[in-house]
């Protein structure tokens, strides 16, 4: 399922490490909303992977502290609403494999969480860069 | 009120260490306020992620073919 330049709904595959769900999206407590919101969209990600118009870039340098270019990232619940509507997010990493470019879930979370939680953007410079952006 | 008799269990830690409690393990970070909590581990990286899907992490000429033309809204 790699890119089909030109097509009017692009998409790209996505690939879940279960050790990564469970330490992003089983970390929060079974029907707490976040958990419910990731879960309702991974069969969807495995079998359908993600429309690229969905998605955007990480920032190179965020107002946080975080760096993450290179990553990729949607928004949770996938869909046109608008990002108000939306407060959790999928950060993602491409690659290639022989096969195909895909995307792999790096990391999950509260876009804006309540102080003191790391936010989806720590967690993934975490994973990128081996410590959380203020350590 | 009594006060109550907890015994408290020193813990030799520093930020980013990993500890287990209870078969779990979890990162001590900073709380943000001066202190330090403990979240569940984050146990791989990114690059090793990619290894377990037999990929390898795109060129950042790759990344602007692919992905140069995403919005970004600086937001992390």
């Amino acid at each position: 399922m790699g890119t089909s330049r030109g097509a009017a709904a692009r998409r790209l595959a996505v690939r879940v490490n279960s050790r990564v769900w469970r330490e992003e999206v089983e970390r929060f407590e079974l029907r707490s909303p976040p958990r419910t919101a990731a879960e309702r969209e991974r069969r969807g990600l495995e079998d359908h992977g993600v429309s690229l118009a969905g998605l955007m870039r990480c920032a190179v340098e965020g107002s946080d502290g975080t760096r993450l270019a290179g990553l990729v990232k949607v928004y949770v619940p996938i869909s046109q609403g608008p990002p108000s509507e939306r407060p959790f997010g999928f950060v993602l990493a491409p690659a290639r494999s022989e096969q195909e470019l895909f995307l792999a879930v790096v990391a999950f979370g509260e876009r804006h969480p309540r102080p003191g939680v790391r936010s989806v953007y720590e967690r993934a410079h975490r994973r990128l860069h081996g410590r959380y952006p203020n350590q | 009120m009594a006060e109550m008799a907890v015994a408290v269990k020193k813990l030799d830690v520093a930020l980013g260490d990993v500890v287990e409690i209870g078969g779990r393990r979890y990162d001590v970070v900073s709380d943000k306020v001066g202190g330090v909590a403990l979240e569940p581990a984050i146990t791989s990286t990114v690059a090793e992620i990619h290894a377990e899907h037999r990929g390898r992490p795109l060129s950042s000429e790759e990344f602007s073919e692919h992905f140069g033309h995403l919005p970004s809204d600086g937001e992390g």
